[in-house]
């Protein structure tokens, strides 16, 4: 029986190899006819989007504005993400896959910064151009990282509260896990904006680590060392929202400001509930969108910036209803 | 195989139902992978010009090297009638420990022993709560699931580990011959299992045990030994596959391998590893492994969302079962 097994299992090992071998001659030939046909009509360019999964709102923008890019371009495009964003060696088999694929362009939101630079640089070998979009990776060679510019963001939540406070007050600052690289722009960002104001004055800079509870923690106890603070700007929405917690629980609404960063549909409704002040929303269409745009270009021998800013903008409740669609 | 014998007694050598559909159907059950993955060769690579090349046939075989090393630990328990649901979580709890020792400068050889011992430790710990607190596997090792994942959180505090020596990646992405490593590591283990299962006593009884319990605990078998001691190996496979998806993804991370007990487990299943214990063998769940590989290559090739393509792995997977059920009517 074993001896059976062996040879049956030998025979599909030699039949495997026989498929290749004549496949790989049957290629050859087949490429050249293909590269004869490939000339006489424009090549297709074939291009693979790699989110870091499909199972937020936020993704799906990114895929709908990828495929719009396509469409407008004529192009062929792939998106495939691995099923959840923890699942980071399955989003590393796709760009192994897309590689085997031979597409002429990568788009990655990588998983894991770190871990994605060995797949980013099979793909160099591979002379395929990676560009990353969202969140940039750790090395390899990257053309282009197509995102949110954070500190643009920060800055556009610092104006604000000027403006809200007409230039003069207290306000605080609540930050993500300290290290963060986008949640240490958001806060140079605001603090950059809040210096040109020599009257509002930064009574408290809290990390919180982007956890709602722990923002509702900290803003009780920056709530009870200012009780006159005015406003109170939070690096991420799920921080906003535990700060606008807190500040409802004191009962506060009318005196303190919050203002979030990032949209989701309760923080939107919030907005329009009248109780969070703003927030600054990133433009995931846009990554799609102009991350497409981008890798086409630079198929097109076209020069190709390496940073590329996909907006933000302010949502208050004059234009919430646009987001809350 | 060696174990045919005993297989075929829980036939009850009943021979009306040795006809002509029994004999086919067996045939099928025993050979029926081989079949699917050719077929499903030959349908991939008509449908798409990138899969059958060289180089996407080592691709495969290296994508599938991780779910190679959980399925193959899970063969043994899954023989002896268990099964681990704690793969995913022990294989992220050994990749934690083994980069938290390299963060803390500990040599690389020790930090890895360290992992392979976390790995063989939650793997005893199982054989213990199943043998001595008499738990069914499936709530030991849920329990386990659980423990594991929640020690590798609270040991990283959620952080990744990350940037590990280079000597650590070659594991992962280093080659031998020009076999990438961790398809290399597959073999080894492939060779190891094989003898451990057809040549050892620990193999027979680990049938013996499979077959029915009862009666070779009768017969003078510690049982409770043998069991605790192929759970034990089933954690350092889990150790094992840790490491190497470490060393592969260049980060150590707590939230690693979720969910890949369930893509071993049906690897060793639709390689023809019965759950109801007794039967299986190594060389049928390597292929499990692979068939799997192939489909979520083919299916990534083809531009099937990762979404249908669990869709398509469940039916391939209870396709392969049935197939097992067949054989027993």
């Amino acid at each position: 029986m074993l001896i059976k097994k062996i040879t049956s299992i030998l025979l599909i090992v030699l039949i495997l190899i026989s498929i290749v071998g004549c496949s790989n001659q049957n290629s050859n030939e087949s490429s050249q006819q293909a590269n004869q046909t490939e000339q006489s009509e424009a090549k297709e360019i074939s291009i693979a989007v790699i989110p870091k999964a499909l199972d937020s709102e936020f993704w799906l923008d990114v895929k709908q504005g990828a495929e719009k890019a396509a469409e407008e371009n004529n192009i062929n495009l792939s998106v495939l993400a691995p099923d959840k964003e923890s699942n980071v060696e399955q989003q590393f088999r796709i760009i192994e896959d897309m590689i085997q694929k031979k597409v002429d362009a990568l788009l990655i939101a990588p998983c894991d910064s770190a871990g994605v630079v060995p797949f980013i640089e099979k793909a160099n070998e591979a002379n395929i151009p990676v560009f990353t979009i969202d969140t940039n990776a750790d090395g390899g060679d990257v053309v282009s990282f197509i995102g949110t510019d954070n500190v643009l963001g920060g800055k556009i939540a610092g104006e604000r509260v000027i403006k809200l406070l007409n230039g003069k007050g207290k306000v605080a600052l609540i930050v993500g896990v300290p290290g963060q690289q986008t949640m240490r722009d958001r806060a140079s960002g605001f603090k950059e904006a809040i210096a040109t104001a020599p009257e509002i004055q930064l009574v408290a800079e809290q990390p919180a680590n982007s956890e709602r509870a722990l923002a509702m923690t900290v803003m009780e106890n920056i709530l009870q060392a200012n009780p006159d603070l005015d406003a109170v700007f939070a690096c991420s929405t799920l921080m906003a929202m535990g700060a606008l917690e807190a500040v409802e629980a004191a009962g506060k609404l009318d005196q303190v400001k919050v203002i979030g960063f990032d949209s989701q549909k309760e923080s939107l409704e919030a907005i329009k509930a009248g109780k969070l002040d703003s927030l600054v929303a990133q433009n995931p269409f846009n990554m799609g969108y102009l991350g497409v745009k981008a890798a086409i270009d630079y198929i097109n021998g076209k020069e190709v910036p390496n940073r590329i800013d996909t907006g933000t903008e302010l949502v208050t409740i004059e234009n919430v209803d646009k987001y809350l669609k | 195989m060696l174990n045919d014998n005993e297989c075929k007694s829980t036939d009850n050598g009943d021979k009306s139902s040795l006809s002509i559909w029994h004999l086919l159907s067996e045939y099928l059950q025993k050979f029926g992978i081989v079949f699917a993955l050719l077929a499903m060769c030959a349908f991939l690579s008509i449908s798409s010009p990138y899969f059958l090349t060289l180089s996407n046939m080592a691709n495969i075989l290296l994508q599938s090297s991780i779910n190679a090393i959980l399925a193959l630990g899970v063969t043994f328990v899954i023989i002896t009638g268990g099964i681990d649901l704690s793969l995913g979580s022990v294989l992220a709890l050994s990749g934690v420990v083994m980069g938290v020792a390299i963060q803390n400068n500990i040599t690389i050889f020790i930090a890895i022993i360290l992992g392979l011992l976390v790995g063989a430790l939650c793997g005893f710990i199982n054989g213990l709560f199943i043998t001595r607190l008499n738990l069914p596997p499936f709530i030991a090792t849920l329990g386990m699931m659980s423990i594991a994942r929640g020690l590798a959180l609270v040991i990283t505090e959620g952080y990744p580990i990350s940037g590990l020596p280079e000597s650590i990646r070659f594991i992962g992405s280093g080659k031998i011959y020009g076999i990438p490593m961790p398809v290399m590591v597959v073999i080894i283990l492939f060779f190891v299992s094989h003898i451990v299962l057809t040549k050892t006593k620990l193999g027979r009884y680990t049938y013996a045990i499979g077959g029915n319990e009862e009666a070779t605990k009768l017969s003078g078998v510690n049982t409770k030994k043998y069991k605790t001691i192929l759970y034990t190996i089933t954690g350092i496979f889990s150790g094992i596959a840790g490491i190497v998806l470490a060393a592969r993804v260049n980060s150590a991370l707590a939230i690693a391998g979720m969910g890949y007990e369930l893509d071993a487990i049906a690897a060793a299943v639709i390689g023809g590893v019965s759950q109801s214990g007794g039967e299986g063998t190594v060389a049928g769940t390597i292929l499990g492994a692979i068939v799997m590989g192939v489909l979520r290559n083919g299916l990534n090739l083809l531009d099937v969302s990762t979404y249908w393509q669990q869709v398509v792995i469940g039916l391939v997977l209870v396709i392969a079962v049935s197939f097992d059920q067949l054989k027993r009517r």
